[in-house]
């Protein structure tokens, strides 16, 4: 029997307002049901969406922008109703788009400034934020070149900034580290742990590396053929795993192996990583003397507990399993 | 020293009301279209025709001048002088519409564009009044604008019984050209909204003017009537606009039908266009 | 020697445009990721790899088959670009079937189709119109091409971008199993999480040139001139950082959120340490390098990435 939506709602939860609330939420298009009675409340300050391509992530997104009108069900965002007051919905909400998005010809400075007055800012104040924001997210002279010339970072960079130009309160980004080189990841992820840092912008992630997601996200969804199949919270207070050992070794590892059998443990050893099951009497003191007693660099050494990855797996079997 | 770190600051101003959003896009696509000196050459271009009709009106108020000059007949300003002038403005229009129309829609949507923009708290309705009324506002100063100013001259150096007559004429003019106007800004709308590239948004237009016009010619002249002319736009507003400036219509009992198909060419492109105004990419 | 792949000094120039500079490589089987900013020459490389251009100036060889003997070469390497674009009104399985066909087999073709197609997880696709493929299909229909043929070597270009972590835990599994064979992958990525996970070897370049190449810890360790970070976590860090703090060799130790970051120039001396203080009674909750990953190595030795 698939479980729908396990909430492992922490006690924290109640010290944030909800950000989003939807209620049956039903989209179809045709005989297809993208979305079938979703129902959550999320309340992190990073929420992090996941699901497998057609999961319907983006319907669900497209919902929450106006862009589509749910076949049934309600959606209830910042306080406000979803489909009576759409248009205050989205003066609040920022949205970065997956796809390239961005008029043609049009430089960074133009388009920027042009968002934030079709956001309601009066067309001075339009430019003076449109700088700063070209300027947090990093695009220095190359504002006034046309979008179409910049390279994929920049770009990403460039939808970040007229996401952000109007202060949302809910910022969506779809794939914000796409195509983006290892600096420019760095730095996307740094900007998007200070903007959810700063406690008054709340943040939806929606991305397939859960890497990302585990790194900023508090809370997280995941979606499969519409329907939720995990929402809980994430983060270091997750239980380590009973007495499960991953260990990186340096040097010849001798006898150590065979010391550690000796013990209780039991072994899987890797080429560099090996992973050991205490024995309920040991401690890891105890693994420590016989590592010194041999010499050994312990180059790593870490209880494993539950990955994002772990939790999504197990996610997308227990759906299949009793489907 | 005071050390100002660049960070991001959240905006707590206030904000404007739902229908400045339309005068902001109609801003953008207006500066968009005159950032082309093309076009803004076109448009001075463009203003020649009410010049010349100016002058005419001016010079039939002279005639001791043109019996001097030699040869040229005398003009009566009347209704169907009006009529056809605004005939010529409104192709001289058509012209202009045909290239700066694409550039209108085009853009927003040739790089995902419209994802961000109805993200906006920005109604469909207000994004194609926005790019509406830019064509709106130019196509009424190639039309009736300077088109009253004509008669307005007129007015002035005409006896009062020709102003008796013929005062109405103001409101047609008025009338024909927001027919004109509003056929083709939405028929050149729902083009650049559905034709990626400008030139061949710009072509199509044109041929949809040009050949319908041609196919109407050859139809009549077929089949000895004027049936024909339901293809050609222009035959179609003319045979509309008999009824505003009183002239013998040119294919009677076509009237009704005329105003069918005007009608409907301009829905019809109003749906096309809302339809394609999508904030959401289709995902097959 | 009939094996392996060997670049001889290449250098590959478009016109004036710099694609490789004296590059010198020596491939060993396994997985081989390829990392770099954008513009550093990886696509070059891999072009060159896949003999799809020829170098301006030096040798390449796979398996043996130098790099201007097309016939050979393309039986040999299969090769999975970054972007597709695919025969208009082509089926999945139809395509597979033709490159089948272009390569010169005819027998068994269409169980080896249906072999590929499985293997990339598209079985039930292989009736649709490629034109319908969503972005994750398409990287998984660009692999299928690459393996058809059996290749001994496999170029991948970002193999995992647009994939959902379902996919990406299968492709990795498939890249896992094709190098357990002996063969030889080499993909280029950008997360260098993925890359710190699946590779055996690591290969920098930046500017055209390689500024690294090897095991990754081996490559560390070849930076000696940048001490090694260790980060540990403890509930009494404080009494660890200023013990730690005493031994000869550690120039840094510091407290944040994270725990203890300990700099040493003797990583050797330090780890025998650590043995020590834990086995005497120290608890210690967690160990890791904070350096010793891909990440690090490229911020250190790529320019202008810090």
């Amino acid at each position: 029997m698939p479980s729908l939506a396990t909430h492992n709602a922490p006690a924290e939860a109640s010290a944030t307002s909800p950000v989003i609330s939807l209620t049956g939420l039903v989209v179809r298009y045709g005989h297809r049901t993208a979305l079938d009675q979703l129902t959550a409340t999320l309340s992190g300050r990073a929420i992090g969406l996941l699901g497998p391509n057609g999961a319907g992530k983006s319907t669900l997104i497209s919902a929450l922008l106006g862009f589509l009108r749910p076949t049934a069900g309600t959606a209830r965002l910042l306080g406000l109703d979803l489909g009576r007051d759409d248009q205050a919905i989205r003066s609040r909400i920022g949205y970065m788009p997956e796809n390239d998005a961005f008029v043609a010809k049009m430089n960074a400075v133009t388009l920027t400034r042009m968002m934030g007055e079709l956001s309601g800012l009066p067309p001075a104040v339009a430019l003076e934020r449109a700088h700063e924001c070209l300027f947090y997210v990093g695009l220095g002279e190359a504002r006034y070149r046309p979008l179409g010339t910049y390279s994929q970072g920049m770009r990403q960079m460039a939808k970040l900034a007229q996401a952000i130009v109007h202060g949302p309160q809910l910022l969506i980004l779809d794939e914000p580290t796409n195509s983006l080189d290892p600096p420019g990841r760095e730095r996307m992820l740094r900007l998007i742990r200070e903007i959810r840092d700063r406690g008054d912008i709340r943040i939806i992630l929606c991305s397939h590396l859960l890497r990302d997601v585990e790194e900023i996200c508090d809370e997280v969804l995941i979606l499969k053929q519409g329907r939720a199949v995990h929402h809980g919270t994430l983060g270091g207070e997750a239980a380590p795993g009973p007495r499960l050992l991953e260990l990186e070794l340096g040097g010849e590892p001798g006898d150590f192996a065979a010391a550690l059998q000796s013990r209780g443990c039991e072994l899987a050893c890797g080429a560099r990583r090996w992973k050991a099951i205490l024995p309920p009497e040991m401690e890891l003191r105890d693994v420590y003397q016989l590592a010194a007693e041999r010499s050994l660099e312990l180059r790593r050494v870490q209880f494993r507990r539950d990955t994002l990855e772990d939790i999504f797996l197990r996610a997308m079997d227990d759906e299949s399993a009793g489907a | 020293m005071a050390v100002h770190p660049q960070i991001y600051r959240p905006y707590q101003g206030p904000l404007s009301g739902g229908w400045r959003r339309v005068a902001v896009v109609h801003h953008y696509a207006r500066r968009r279209m005159f950032d082309s000196r093309v076009l803004t050459a076109l448009f001075f271009i463009c203003l020649l025709v009410p010049f010349v009709q100016l002058v005419m009106v001016y010079l039939s108020h002279n005639l001791s001048f043109l019996s001097q000059a030699g040869g040229l007949k005398a003009l009566t300003v009347d209704n169907a002088f009006f009529q056809d002038y605004l005939h010529y403005s409104c192709v001289v229009a058509f012209i202009f519409v045909a290239f700066a129309a694409p550039g209108l829609v085009a853009p927003d949507l040739a790089h995902g564009g419209l994802s961000i923009i109805l993200a906006r708290p920005l109604t469909r309705w207000q994004y194609i009044a926005g790019k509406f009324s830019v064509l709106a506002i130019l196509l009424s100063l190639l039309t009736w604008v300077p088109a009253e100013i004509v008669f307005l001259v007129q007015y002035n150096l005409a006896t009062p019984d020709w102003r008796a007559h013929y005062y109405w004429i103001a409101g047609s003019l008025l009338l024909a050209s927001a027919l004109w106007i509003v056929v083709l800004s939405l028929l050149a709308l729902a083009v650049s909204a559905w034709v990626k590239w400008r030139i061949v948004a710009a072509g199509a237009l044109l041929g949809i003017y040009f050949l319908g016009s041609g196919f109407a010619a050859a139809a009549d002249a077929a089949l000895q009537n004027n049936v024909g002319d339901l293809f050609s736009l222009m035959q179609l507003h003319l045979i509309a606009w008999s009824g505003f400036f009183d002239t013998p219509p040119t294919a009677p009992g076509l009237t009704p039908v005329a105003w069918l198909i005007l009608l409907a060419l301009a829905g019809g492109s109003l749906a096309l266009l809302y339809r394609r105004i999508r904030g959401m990419q289709v995902v097959r | 020697m009939a094996a392996g792949i060997q670049f001889d000094d290449v250098s590959k120039f478009y016109g004036e445009v710099l694609g490789v500079n004296h590059v010198s490589l020596d491939i060993p089987s396994g997985i081989t990721s390829l990392v770099g900013p954008n513009g550093a020459g990886k696509s070059t490389l891999m072009n060159l790899l896949a003999g799809l251009i020829q170098p301006t100036r030096g040798r390449i060889q796979v398996m043996g088959v130098a790099s201007d003997d097309p016939e050979r070469l393309f039986r040999v390497v299969g090769y999975s670009p970054q972007y597709d674009s695919f025969p208009r009104g082509m089926r999945a399985g139809e395509l597979l079937r033709a490159h089948l066909r272009l390569a010169g087999e005819t027998e068994n073709i269409a169980p080896r189709v249906t072999a590929a197609l499985e293997q990339v997880g598209l079985a039930a696709a292989a009736g649709r119109k490629l034109a319908a493929f969503s972005k994750g299909m398409r990287q998984r229909m660009r692999l299928a091409l690459a393996l058809l043929h059996d290749p001994q070597v496999l170029i991948l270009d970002e193999p995992l971008n647009g994939l959902d972590p379902l996919a990406r835990a299968e492709s990795i599994a498939l890249f896992r199993a094709f190098a357990a064979q002996g063969r030889y992958l080499i993909l280029s990525s950008h997360i260098l999480h993925d890359v710190d996970a699946i590779s055996d070897q690591l290969i920098l370049l930046s500017n055209g040139c390689v500024v690294a190449e090897g095991a990754i810890q081996g490559v560390r360790a070849e930076l000696p001139d940048r001490p090694l970070q260790v980060r540990i976590r403890s509930p009494r860090a404080r009494e660890l950082a200023a013990t730690a703090f005493q031994l000869p060799g550690v120039i840094e130790a510091s407290l944040d959120a994270r725990g203890v970051l300990i700099t040493t120039r003797d990583p050797h001396a330090f780890y025998l340490a650590l043995n020590q203080w834990a086995a005497a009674g120290l608890p210690i909750e967690a160990v890791q390098p904070a350096d010793d990953n891909a990440q690090a190595i490229y911020g250190y030795l790529v320019e202008g990435a810090r």
